[in-house]
Protein backbone atom coordinates (compact mmCIF):
# COMPACT_ATOMS: atom_id res chain seq x y z
CA UNK A 1 0.00 0.00 0.00
CA UNK A 2 1.35 3.40 -0.96
CA UNK A 3 2.49 5.63 1.84
CA UNK A 4 0.15 8.57 2.37
CA UNK A 5 2.46 11.57 2.27
CA UNK A 6 -0.47 13.85 3.05
CA UNK A 7 -0.67 12.20 6.47
CA UNK A 8 2.73 13.61 7.47
CA UNK A 9 1.92 17.18 6.55
CA UNK A 10 2.31 19.36 9.62
CA UNK A 11 3.30 22.89 10.47
CA UNK A 12 7.02 23.34 9.99
CA UNK A 13 9.06 23.02 13.17
CA UNK A 14 9.69 26.30 14.96
CA UNK A 15 13.09 27.91 14.50
CA UNK A 16 14.13 26.75 17.96
CA UNK A 17 12.62 23.29 17.60
CA UNK A 18 14.58 20.15 16.74
CA UNK A 19 13.02 17.47 14.58
CA UNK A 20 14.31 14.06 13.63
CA UNK A 21 12.28 11.78 11.39
CA UNK A 22 13.16 8.16 10.70
CA UNK A 23 12.11 6.23 7.62
CA UNK A 24 12.78 2.53 7.14
CA UNK A 25 10.67 0.15 5.08
CA UNK A 26 12.62 -2.94 6.04
CA UNK A 27 15.38 -2.61 3.50
CA UNK A 28 16.57 0.95 3.37
CA UNK A 29 16.65 3.79 5.79
CA UNK A 30 16.83 7.55 5.90
CA UNK A 31 16.91 10.19 8.61
CA UNK A 32 15.79 13.78 8.11
CA UNK A 33 16.61 16.39 10.75
CA UNK A 34 15.62 19.99 11.34
CA UNK A 35 18.59 21.58 13.08
CA UNK A 36 17.00 24.97 13.78
CA UNK A 37 16.30 28.11 11.86
CA UNK A 38 14.75 26.26 8.92
CA UNK A 39 17.95 24.36 8.14
CA UNK A 40 17.83 20.61 7.37
CA UNK A 41 20.14 17.61 7.34
CA UNK A 42 19.63 14.26 5.58
CA UNK A 43 21.46 11.11 6.66
CA UNK A 44 21.39 8.23 4.17
CA UNK A 45 18.77 7.64 1.52
CA UNK A 46 16.11 5.14 0.61
CA UNK A 47 13.32 5.41 -1.91
CA UNK A 48 9.57 5.10 -1.68
CA UNK A 49 9.11 1.84 -3.56
CA UNK A 50 5.40 1.84 -2.78
CA UNK A 51 4.94 4.64 -5.29
CA UNK A 52 5.66 2.86 -8.57
CA UNK A 53 5.20 6.02 -10.63
CA UNK A 54 7.54 8.15 -8.49
CA UNK A 55 9.97 5.96 -6.55
CA UNK A 56 11.88 9.00 -5.36
CA UNK A 57 14.00 9.43 -2.22
CA UNK A 58 11.85 9.56 0.89
CA UNK A 59 13.71 12.67 2.08
CA UNK A 60 12.60 14.47 -1.07
CA UNK A 61 9.02 13.31 -0.64
CA UNK A 62 8.91 14.27 3.02
CA UNK A 63 10.45 17.71 2.66
CA UNK A 64 8.26 18.42 -0.34
CA UNK A 65 5.18 17.39 1.66
CA UNK A 66 6.21 19.83 4.40
CA UNK A 67 6.73 22.58 1.85
CA UNK A 68 10.49 22.85 2.38
CA UNK A 69 12.58 24.09 -0.54
CA UNK A 70 15.21 21.36 -0.68
CA UNK A 71 17.46 23.24 -3.04
CA UNK A 72 18.14 25.96 -0.49
CA UNK A 73 17.21 24.50 2.91
CA UNK A 74 19.22 21.26 3.05
CA UNK A 75 22.68 22.09 4.37
CA UNK A 76 24.20 18.65 4.87
CA UNK A 77 23.82 15.19 3.35
CA UNK A 78 25.68 12.31 5.00
CA UNK A 79 26.11 8.92 3.33
CA UNK A 80 26.96 6.75 6.31
CA UNK A 81 28.29 3.90 4.14
CA UNK A 82 27.68 2.33 0.72
CA UNK A 83 25.36 -0.55 1.55
CA UNK A 84 22.39 -0.61 -0.79
CA UNK A 85 19.96 -0.03 2.06
CA UNK A 86 21.56 3.34 2.80
CA UNK A 87 22.24 4.88 -0.62
CA UNK A 88 19.27 4.23 -2.88
CA UNK A 89 18.25 7.48 -4.49
CA UNK A 90 21.39 9.23 -3.22
CA UNK A 91 22.28 10.56 -6.68
CA UNK A 92 18.91 12.23 -7.10
CA UNK A 93 19.02 13.56 -3.55
CA UNK A 94 22.41 15.21 -4.10
CA UNK A 95 21.18 16.61 -7.39
CA UNK A 96 18.10 18.13 -5.72
CA UNK A 97 20.11 19.71 -2.92
CA UNK A 98 22.81 21.72 -4.67
CA UNK A 99 23.58 23.87 -1.65
CA UNK A 100 24.16 20.91 0.68
CA UNK A 101 27.59 19.91 1.91
CA UNK A 102 28.17 16.21 1.26
CA UNK A 103 29.94 13.97 3.72
CA UNK A 104 31.02 10.34 3.55
CA UNK A 105 33.89 8.22 4.81
CA UNK A 106 37.28 9.26 3.50
CA UNK A 107 37.87 5.81 2.08
CA UNK A 108 34.83 6.17 -0.17
CA UNK A 109 36.26 9.15 -2.06
CA UNK A 110 39.80 7.90 -2.46
CA UNK A 111 41.17 6.88 -5.82
CA UNK A 112 41.06 3.19 -4.89
CA UNK A 113 37.31 3.22 -4.34
CA UNK A 114 36.51 5.58 -7.22
CA UNK A 115 38.39 3.24 -9.53
CA UNK A 116 36.47 0.26 -8.15
CA UNK A 117 33.19 2.10 -8.72
CA UNK A 118 34.07 2.79 -12.36
CA UNK A 119 35.25 -0.77 -12.92
CA UNK A 120 31.99 -2.16 -11.63
CA UNK A 121 30.02 0.33 -13.70
CA UNK A 122 31.74 -0.94 -16.81
CA UNK A 123 30.12 -4.34 -16.33
CA UNK A 124 26.90 -2.77 -17.64
CA UNK A 125 24.76 -5.25 -15.78
CA UNK A 126 22.36 -4.45 -13.02
CA UNK A 127 19.14 -5.44 -11.37
CA UNK A 128 16.88 -3.22 -9.37
CA UNK A 129 19.23 -2.89 -6.44
CA UNK A 130 21.39 -0.35 -8.17
CA UNK A 131 23.80 -0.04 -5.24
CA UNK A 132 26.95 1.57 -6.48
CA UNK A 133 25.20 3.33 -9.35
CA UNK A 134 23.46 5.61 -6.85
CA UNK A 135 26.71 6.45 -5.12
CA UNK A 136 28.46 6.94 -8.46
CA UNK A 137 25.75 9.35 -9.59
CA UNK A 138 26.06 11.37 -6.38
CA UNK A 139 29.84 11.64 -6.68
CA UNK A 140 29.56 12.66 -10.32
CA UNK A 141 27.16 15.48 -9.45
CA UNK A 142 29.59 16.73 -6.80
CA UNK A 143 32.55 16.40 -9.16
CA UNK A 144 30.84 18.22 -12.01
CA UNK A 145 29.70 21.05 -9.74
CA UNK A 146 33.08 21.39 -8.08
CA UNK A 147 31.46 20.85 -4.70
CA UNK A 148 33.48 20.22 -1.60
CA UNK A 149 33.17 16.86 0.13
CA UNK A 150 33.83 16.81 3.84
CA UNK A 151 35.13 13.35 4.59
CA UNK A 152 34.32 11.96 7.95
CA UNK A 153 36.50 10.25 10.52
CA UNK A 154 36.46 9.71 14.25
CA UNK A 155 36.03 12.94 16.20
CA UNK A 156 35.65 15.32 13.26
CA UNK A 157 33.27 18.27 13.08
CA UNK A 158 31.11 17.98 9.99
CA UNK A 159 29.04 21.12 10.31
CA UNK A 160 27.86 23.68 12.86
CA UNK A 161 24.96 26.12 12.81
CA UNK A 162 24.85 29.31 14.80
CA UNK A 163 28.15 28.30 16.44
CA UNK A 164 28.61 31.57 18.30
CA UNK A 165 24.97 31.83 19.33
CA UNK A 166 24.70 35.10 17.40
CA UNK A 167 21.22 34.21 16.17
CA UNK A 168 19.12 34.78 19.26
CA UNK A 169 16.40 32.26 19.93
CA UNK A 170 18.01 29.53 17.80
CA UNK A 171 20.06 26.94 19.69
CA UNK A 172 23.57 26.20 18.56
CA UNK A 173 23.76 22.94 16.61
CA UNK A 174 26.83 20.83 15.91
CA UNK A 175 27.15 17.55 13.97
CA UNK A 176 30.24 15.51 14.82
CA UNK A 177 31.42 12.24 13.31
CA UNK A 178 32.70 9.58 15.73
CA UNK A 179 33.92 7.19 13.06
CA UNK A 180 35.41 5.63 11.02
CA UNK A 181 38.84 5.20 12.54
CA UNK A 182 42.14 5.20 10.67
CA UNK A 183 42.27 1.43 11.02
CA UNK A 184 38.88 1.12 9.33
CA UNK A 185 40.15 3.23 6.47
CA UNK A 186 43.08 0.88 5.88
CA UNK A 187 40.93 -2.24 6.21
CA UNK A 188 38.35 -0.89 3.78
CA UNK A 189 40.92 0.00 1.14
CA UNK A 190 42.38 -3.51 1.47
CA UNK A 191 38.92 -5.07 1.03
CA UNK A 192 38.21 -2.97 -2.03
CA UNK A 193 41.53 -3.97 -3.54
CA UNK A 194 40.66 -7.63 -3.05
CA UNK A 195 37.21 -7.18 -4.61
CA UNK A 196 38.35 -5.38 -7.75
CA UNK A 197 37.74 -7.18 -11.03
CA UNK A 198 40.58 -8.67 -12.98
CA UNK A 199 41.20 -8.94 -16.67
CA UNK A 200 39.52 -12.05 -18.10
CA UNK A 201 37.59 -12.45 -14.84
CA UNK A 202 33.79 -12.75 -15.15
CA UNK A 203 31.71 -9.61 -14.93
CA UNK A 204 29.53 -9.33 -11.86
CA UNK A 205 27.77 -6.78 -9.76
CA UNK A 206 29.45 -5.04 -6.87
CA UNK A 207 28.87 -6.91 -3.65
CA UNK A 208 29.47 -5.43 -0.26
CA UNK A 209 32.05 -7.16 1.88
CA UNK A 210 32.02 -5.71 5.37
CA UNK A 211 31.70 -1.96 5.00
CA UNK A 212 29.56 -1.64 8.12
CA UNK A 213 32.70 -0.84 10.04
CA UNK A 214 33.36 2.25 7.94
CA UNK A 215 29.94 3.52 8.94
CA UNK A 216 29.76 7.08 10.13
CA UNK A 217 28.39 7.36 13.67
CA UNK A 218 27.04 10.86 14.23
CA UNK A 219 26.58 12.90 17.38
CA UNK A 220 24.21 15.84 17.05
CA UNK A 221 24.15 18.55 19.68
CA UNK A 222 21.18 20.94 19.56
CA UNK A 223 21.26 23.29 22.52
CA UNK A 224 21.02 21.02 25.57
CA UNK A 225 19.76 18.10 23.52
CA UNK A 226 22.02 15.35 22.18
CA UNK A 227 21.23 12.67 19.65
CA UNK A 228 23.37 9.71 18.60
CA UNK A 229 22.91 8.08 15.20
CA UNK A 230 24.52 4.64 15.26
CA UNK A 231 24.36 3.90 11.49
CA UNK A 232 25.28 0.24 10.93
CA UNK A 233 28.29 0.29 13.22
CA UNK A 234 29.20 -3.08 14.71
CA UNK A 235 31.55 -4.42 17.34
CA UNK A 236 35.06 -5.54 16.38
CA UNK A 237 37.62 -7.39 18.48
CA UNK A 238 40.28 -4.83 17.52
CA UNK A 239 39.89 -1.88 19.94
CA UNK A 240 40.99 0.45 17.16
CA UNK A 241 37.99 -0.53 15.08
CA UNK A 242 34.19 -0.68 15.31
CA UNK A 243 32.25 0.56 18.34
CA UNK A 244 35.22 0.53 20.72
CA UNK A 245 37.01 3.08 18.56
CA UNK A 246 33.87 5.19 18.04
CA UNK A 247 33.13 5.27 21.78
CA UNK A 248 36.71 6.31 22.49
CA UNK A 249 36.39 9.12 19.94
CA UNK A 250 33.20 10.32 21.60
CA UNK A 251 34.77 10.32 25.04
CA UNK A 252 37.85 12.08 23.80
CA UNK A 253 35.65 14.84 22.42
CA UNK A 254 33.79 15.11 25.71
CA UNK A 255 30.41 14.82 24.06
CA UNK A 256 27.22 15.13 26.05
CA UNK A 257 25.38 11.82 26.64
CA UNK A 258 22.63 11.46 24.06
CA UNK A 259 18.92 11.44 24.83
CA UNK A 260 17.88 9.73 21.62
CA UNK A 261 19.53 6.85 19.80
CA UNK A 262 19.14 5.59 16.28
CA UNK A 263 19.88 2.00 17.22
CA UNK A 264 22.93 0.71 15.33
CA UNK A 265 22.73 -2.06 12.75
CA UNK A 266 19.01 -2.76 12.98
CA UNK A 267 19.25 -3.67 16.65
CA UNK A 268 21.47 -6.69 16.07
CA UNK A 269 23.62 -8.14 18.82
CA UNK A 270 26.68 -7.49 16.63
CA UNK A 271 25.89 -3.79 16.88
CA UNK A 272 25.51 -3.88 20.65
CA UNK A 273 28.35 -2.54 22.79
CA UNK A 274 27.72 -2.20 26.52
CA UNK A 275 29.85 0.95 26.83
CA UNK A 276 27.79 2.72 24.20
CA UNK A 277 24.96 2.70 26.73
CA UNK A 278 27.05 3.70 29.71
CA UNK A 279 29.39 6.25 28.15
CA UNK A 280 27.66 7.92 25.22
CA UNK A 281 23.99 7.73 26.17
CA UNK A 282 21.87 9.17 28.94
CA UNK A 283 20.05 6.54 31.05
CA UNK A 284 17.09 4.95 29.25
CA UNK A 285 17.08 7.13 26.16
CA UNK A 286 14.39 7.29 23.53
CA UNK A 287 15.35 4.96 20.68
CA UNK A 288 14.34 4.14 17.12
CA UNK A 289 15.31 0.95 15.31
CA UNK A 290 15.07 0.36 11.57
CA UNK A 291 14.42 -3.28 10.63
CA UNK A 292 16.29 -5.34 8.05
CA UNK A 293 14.01 -7.95 6.53
CA UNK A 294 15.77 -8.92 3.34
CA UNK A 295 17.21 -12.12 4.78
CA UNK A 296 15.20 -15.28 5.56
CA UNK A 297 12.60 -14.72 8.27
CA UNK A 298 14.67 -16.55 10.87
CA UNK A 299 17.47 -14.01 10.32
CA UNK A 300 15.41 -10.85 10.24
CA UNK A 301 16.48 -7.95 12.41
CA UNK A 302 15.74 -7.02 15.07
CA UNK A 303 15.06 -10.42 16.62
CA UNK A 304 12.76 -10.89 19.61
CA UNK A 305 15.85 -11.11 21.80
CA UNK A 306 17.16 -7.84 20.35
CA UNK A 307 13.87 -6.12 21.11
CA UNK A 308 13.88 -7.47 24.65
CA UNK A 309 17.41 -6.20 25.25
CA UNK A 310 16.61 -2.79 23.77
CA UNK A 311 13.39 -2.47 25.74
CA UNK A 312 15.36 -2.97 28.95
CA UNK A 313 17.70 -0.15 28.01
CA UNK A 314 15.32 2.46 26.64
CA UNK A 315 12.39 4.52 27.82
CA UNK A 316 10.51 4.15 24.56
CA UNK A 317 11.51 2.05 21.58
CA UNK A 318 10.06 2.58 18.11
CA UNK A 319 10.48 0.54 14.96
CA UNK A 320 9.94 2.10 11.54
CA UNK A 321 8.33 -0.95 9.88
CA UNK A 322 7.51 -4.59 10.57
CA UNK A 323 10.48 -6.93 10.62
CA UNK A 324 8.71 -9.55 8.53
CA UNK A 325 8.58 -8.92 4.83
CA UNK A 326 5.21 -9.28 3.12
CA UNK A 327 4.73 -11.94 0.47
CA UNK A 328 4.30 -10.94 -3.12
CA UNK A 329 0.98 -11.88 -4.70
CA UNK A 330 -0.80 -12.25 -7.98
CA UNK A 331 1.16 -15.13 -9.45
CA UNK A 332 -0.40 -18.05 -11.23
CA UNK A 333 -1.23 -20.96 -8.91
CA UNK A 334 1.02 -23.31 -10.87
CA UNK A 335 3.94 -20.96 -10.45
CA UNK A 336 3.22 -20.75 -6.74
CA UNK A 337 3.30 -24.54 -6.53
CA UNK A 338 6.56 -24.64 -8.45
CA UNK A 339 8.14 -22.20 -6.03
CA UNK A 340 6.76 -24.06 -3.04
CA UNK A 341 7.96 -27.43 -4.35
CA UNK A 342 11.46 -26.00 -4.62
CA UNK A 343 11.32 -24.24 -1.25
CA UNK A 344 11.87 -20.90 -2.93
CA UNK A 345 10.50 -17.98 -0.95
CA UNK A 346 9.68 -14.74 -2.74
CA UNK A 347 8.88 -11.50 -1.00
CA UNK A 348 7.79 -8.24 -2.54
CA UNK A 349 10.71 -5.83 -2.86
CA UNK A 350 8.36 -2.92 -2.30
CA UNK A 351 7.66 -2.93 1.40
CA UNK A 352 5.30 -0.66 3.32
CA UNK A 353 7.02 2.51 4.38
CA UNK A 354 6.72 3.66 7.96
CA UNK A 355 7.90 6.78 9.72
CA UNK A 356 8.65 7.95 13.24
CA UNK A 357 8.81 11.70 13.80
CA UNK A 358 10.26 13.13 17.01
CA UNK A 359 10.16 16.85 17.73
CA UNK A 360 11.91 18.41 20.70
CA UNK A 361 11.66 21.83 22.25
CA UNK A 362 13.54 22.98 25.32
CA UNK A 363 10.29 23.91 27.05
CA UNK A 364 8.04 21.08 25.89
CA UNK A 365 10.44 18.13 25.67
CA UNK A 366 9.81 15.30 23.21
CA UNK A 367 6.71 14.91 21.07
CA UNK A 368 6.63 11.68 19.06
CA UNK A 369 4.39 10.67 16.18
CA UNK A 370 4.16 7.23 14.63
CA UNK A 371 3.00 6.73 11.06
CA UNK A 372 2.05 3.07 10.42
CA UNK A 373 3.35 0.56 9.77
CA UNK A 374 5.88 2.07 12.17
CA UNK A 375 5.14 0.97 15.71
CA UNK A 376 5.96 1.45 19.36
CA UNK A 377 7.70 -1.67 20.71
CA UNK A 378 7.86 -0.64 24.34
CA UNK A 379 5.69 -2.70 26.61
CA UNK A 380 3.89 -0.53 29.16
CA UNK A 381 5.32 -0.97 32.63
CA UNK A 382 3.04 -3.03 34.91
CA UNK A 383 2.31 -0.09 37.22
CA UNK A 384 1.47 2.19 34.32
CA UNK A 385 -0.71 -0.47 32.71
CA UNK A 386 -2.59 -1.04 35.98
CA UNK A 387 -3.10 2.68 36.39
CA UNK A 388 -4.47 2.92 32.86
CA UNK A 389 -6.87 0.05 33.54
CA UNK A 390 -8.17 1.73 36.69
CA UNK A 391 -8.74 4.95 34.82
CA UNK A 392 -10.69 3.03 32.19
CA UNK B 1 -1.51 -17.60 -18.79
CA UNK B 2 1.18 -16.51 -21.18
CA UNK B 3 2.83 -19.09 -23.35
CA UNK B 4 6.37 -19.05 -24.61
CA UNK B 5 6.21 -20.01 -28.26
CA UNK B 6 9.41 -21.84 -28.90
CA UNK B 7 10.15 -22.85 -32.45
CA UNK B 8 13.40 -24.69 -32.13
CA UNK B 9 14.91 -28.07 -32.55
CA UNK B 10 16.82 -27.88 -29.33
CA UNK B 11 16.20 -26.52 -25.83
CA UNK B 12 19.23 -24.29 -26.36
CA UNK B 13 16.91 -21.86 -28.07
CA UNK B 14 14.97 -21.53 -24.87
CA UNK B 15 18.00 -20.25 -23.04
CA UNK B 16 18.93 -17.96 -25.87
CA UNK B 17 15.53 -16.35 -25.58
CA UNK B 18 15.54 -16.39 -21.81
CA UNK B 19 18.87 -14.68 -21.27
CA UNK B 20 20.25 -11.45 -22.58
CA UNK B 21 22.41 -11.06 -25.62
CA UNK B 22 25.64 -10.86 -23.69
CA UNK B 23 25.17 -14.22 -22.03
CA UNK B 24 27.50 -17.02 -22.99
CA UNK B 25 26.34 -19.75 -25.40
CA UNK B 26 24.01 -22.31 -23.94
CA UNK B 27 25.85 -25.42 -22.90
CA UNK B 28 24.68 -29.01 -23.00
CA UNK B 29 24.71 -28.93 -19.24
CA UNK B 30 22.34 -25.97 -19.11
CA UNK B 31 19.93 -27.86 -21.32
CA UNK B 32 20.21 -30.97 -19.19
CA UNK B 33 19.56 -29.00 -16.02
CA UNK B 34 16.62 -27.23 -17.54
CA UNK B 35 15.11 -30.60 -18.25
CA UNK B 36 15.55 -31.76 -14.68
CA UNK B 37 12.22 -32.81 -13.26
CA UNK B 38 11.11 -31.02 -10.11
CA UNK B 39 7.68 -32.55 -9.76
CA UNK B 40 5.79 -35.62 -10.82
CA UNK B 41 4.13 -35.89 -14.22
CA UNK B 42 0.56 -34.67 -14.20
CA UNK B 43 -2.51 -35.76 -16.07
CA UNK B 44 -3.76 -32.27 -16.77
CA UNK B 45 -4.81 -31.06 -20.17
CA UNK B 46 -1.96 -30.91 -22.64
CA UNK B 47 -1.18 -27.44 -23.96
CA UNK B 48 -0.50 -26.80 -27.60
CA UNK B 49 2.79 -28.11 -28.89
CA UNK B 50 5.31 -25.76 -30.34
CA UNK B 51 8.64 -27.43 -30.66
CA UNK B 52 10.22 -30.72 -31.53
CA UNK B 53 13.14 -31.69 -29.38
CA UNK B 54 15.49 -34.59 -29.91
CA UNK B 55 15.54 -37.07 -27.05
CA UNK B 56 18.64 -36.29 -24.98
CA UNK B 57 19.63 -39.91 -24.25
CA UNK B 58 21.68 -41.95 -26.74
CA UNK B 59 19.33 -44.32 -28.59
CA UNK B 60 19.57 -48.12 -28.16
CA UNK B 61 21.14 -49.52 -31.30
CA UNK B 62 18.24 -51.84 -31.99
CA UNK B 63 15.49 -49.19 -32.25
CA UNK B 64 14.50 -47.76 -35.61
CA UNK B 65 15.65 -44.18 -36.06
CA UNK B 66 12.12 -42.73 -36.41
CA UNK B 67 11.11 -43.79 -32.89
CA UNK B 68 13.94 -41.83 -31.32
CA UNK B 69 12.44 -38.41 -31.95
CA UNK B 70 9.91 -37.41 -29.32
CA UNK B 71 7.54 -34.50 -29.58
CA UNK B 72 8.20 -32.23 -26.63
CA UNK B 73 6.53 -28.95 -25.85
CA UNK B 74 7.94 -26.45 -23.39
CA UNK B 75 5.70 -23.86 -21.84
CA UNK B 76 7.43 -21.15 -19.90
CA UNK B 77 5.30 -20.15 -16.93
CA UNK B 78 7.51 -17.65 -15.18
CA UNK B 79 10.96 -16.24 -15.48
CA UNK B 80 13.01 -13.88 -13.32
CA UNK B 81 16.46 -12.42 -13.75
CA UNK B 82 18.31 -12.34 -10.45
CA UNK B 83 21.39 -11.08 -8.74
CA UNK B 84 22.88 -12.82 -5.72
CA UNK B 85 23.24 -10.51 -2.75
CA UNK B 86 24.23 -12.91 -0.01
CA UNK B 87 25.22 -16.56 0.18
CA UNK B 88 24.14 -18.37 3.34
CA UNK B 89 24.88 -21.88 4.60
CA UNK B 90 21.98 -23.64 2.92
CA UNK B 91 20.44 -20.94 0.76
CA UNK B 92 21.20 -17.70 -1.00
CA UNK B 93 19.44 -14.35 -1.07
CA UNK B 94 18.83 -12.62 -4.37
CA UNK B 95 17.11 -9.64 -5.89
CA UNK B 96 14.81 -10.61 -8.72
CA UNK B 97 13.18 -8.76 -11.54
CA UNK B 98 10.28 -10.56 -13.17
CA UNK B 99 10.63 -11.02 -16.93
CA UNK B 100 7.75 -13.26 -17.87
CA UNK B 101 4.54 -14.60 -16.42
CA UNK B 102 1.25 -13.54 -14.93
CA UNK B 103 1.86 -11.55 -11.77
CA UNK B 104 5.59 -11.87 -12.35
CA UNK B 105 6.65 -9.64 -15.25
CA UNK B 106 7.91 -6.26 -14.16
CA UNK B 107 7.77 -7.00 -10.43
CA UNK B 108 10.79 -6.66 -8.19
CA UNK B 109 11.17 -9.25 -5.50
CA UNK B 110 13.57 -10.60 -2.94
CA UNK B 111 14.13 -14.35 -2.99
CA UNK B 112 15.59 -16.93 -0.67
CA UNK B 113 16.59 -19.91 -2.81
CA UNK B 114 17.94 -23.23 -1.49
CA UNK B 115 21.48 -23.93 -2.62
CA UNK B 116 20.21 -27.37 -3.69
CA UNK B 117 18.68 -25.63 -6.69
CA UNK B 118 22.13 -24.76 -7.98
CA UNK B 119 23.74 -27.54 -9.95
CA UNK B 120 27.21 -28.68 -8.90
CA UNK B 121 28.52 -27.31 -12.18
CA UNK B 122 27.32 -23.83 -11.26
CA UNK B 123 28.40 -23.98 -7.64
CA UNK B 124 31.55 -22.00 -8.35
CA UNK B 125 29.45 -19.22 -9.85
CA UNK B 126 27.35 -18.80 -6.73
CA UNK B 127 28.79 -15.70 -5.12
CA UNK B 128 27.51 -12.24 -4.26
CA UNK B 129 27.09 -10.22 -7.43
CA UNK B 130 26.48 -13.24 -9.70
CA UNK B 131 23.59 -13.14 -12.17
CA UNK B 132 21.19 -15.94 -12.92
CA UNK B 133 17.83 -16.81 -14.42
CA UNK B 134 15.11 -18.54 -12.43
CA UNK B 135 12.51 -20.28 -14.58
CA UNK B 136 9.42 -22.36 -13.97
CA UNK B 137 8.13 -24.22 -16.99
CA UNK B 138 6.11 -27.19 -18.15
CA UNK B 139 7.54 -29.78 -20.48
CA UNK B 140 5.04 -31.96 -22.28
CA UNK B 141 6.12 -35.22 -23.82
CA UNK B 142 4.61 -38.62 -24.50
CA UNK B 143 5.51 -39.51 -20.92
CA UNK B 144 3.27 -36.78 -19.50
CA UNK B 145 3.66 -33.25 -18.33
CA UNK B 146 6.42 -32.25 -15.99
CA UNK B 147 6.97 -29.01 -14.14
CA UNK B 148 10.52 -27.71 -13.94
CA UNK B 149 12.17 -25.17 -11.74
CA UNK B 150 15.62 -24.23 -12.84
CA UNK B 151 18.31 -21.84 -11.73
CA UNK B 152 20.84 -21.14 -14.45
CA UNK B 153 23.77 -18.88 -13.73
CA UNK B 154 24.86 -16.53 -16.43
CA UNK B 155 28.41 -16.72 -17.60
CA UNK B 156 28.97 -13.11 -18.48
CA UNK B 157 31.71 -11.96 -20.80
CA UNK B 158 35.04 -11.45 -19.13
CA UNK B 159 36.45 -8.01 -18.45
CA UNK B 160 38.64 -6.83 -21.29
CA UNK B 161 41.90 -5.10 -20.56
CA UNK B 162 40.87 -2.00 -22.50
CA UNK B 163 37.62 -1.47 -20.64
CA UNK B 164 39.27 -1.99 -17.27
CA UNK B 165 41.97 0.52 -18.17
CA UNK B 166 39.35 3.01 -19.31
CA UNK B 167 37.37 2.52 -16.11
CA UNK B 168 40.46 2.95 -13.97
CA UNK B 169 41.37 6.13 -15.79
CA UNK B 170 37.86 7.48 -15.24
CA UNK B 171 38.11 6.60 -11.55
CA UNK B 172 41.47 8.34 -11.26
CA UNK B 173 40.18 11.44 -13.00
CA UNK B 174 37.12 11.68 -10.78
CA UNK B 175 39.09 11.08 -7.58
CA UNK B 176 41.65 13.69 -8.50
CA UNK B 177 38.94 16.16 -9.43
CA UNK B 178 37.11 15.93 -6.13
CA UNK B 179 37.49 18.75 -3.65
CA UNK B 180 38.03 17.15 -0.28
CA UNK B 181 38.37 18.73 3.12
Amino acid sequence: MAFDWNSVVAPLPAADEFEISFFGPGHGECIVMHVGGGRWVVVDSCVDTTDKANPHPVAEKYLTALGVDMASAVDLIVASHWHADHIRGLGRLVDRCPSALFSCAQAMVREEFMTFVEEMASASVSTYGAKLADFREAIRHLHDRGKTIRWAQGNKLLKAWNPSGALSGIPRCVVNALSPSDQEYSAFIAEVAAARPIQRGPKRAAAATSPNLVSIVLHVQFGDLSVLLGADMEVHHDPQRGWTAAIAAGQEAGLTPAHLLKVPHHGSVTGHHHELWTRLLAPRPLAVVTPFNKLPDERKLPTAADIGRLNDLTSRLYQTAPAVRTSSRGRDATVERGLRDSNIVLRDAAQPLGMVRCRWHSLAGWREEVFPPALLLTTPEPAAAARTNLED
Amino acid sequence: MQTAHLAATDSREYFRSATTADAAPVSDDMVRRFRRTQSSPTTQAVPELHISVAHPSPPPATLPQESLVEQVSTQLLAEWHGQVTEVLASSFVAELKGRHGEGVAGKEEVAVIPRDEVSPDDAELLEPGAFFSLCIAYEQSSRGRRKFTTVVFRRLPAYRREELEEARERGRQIARGLRLE
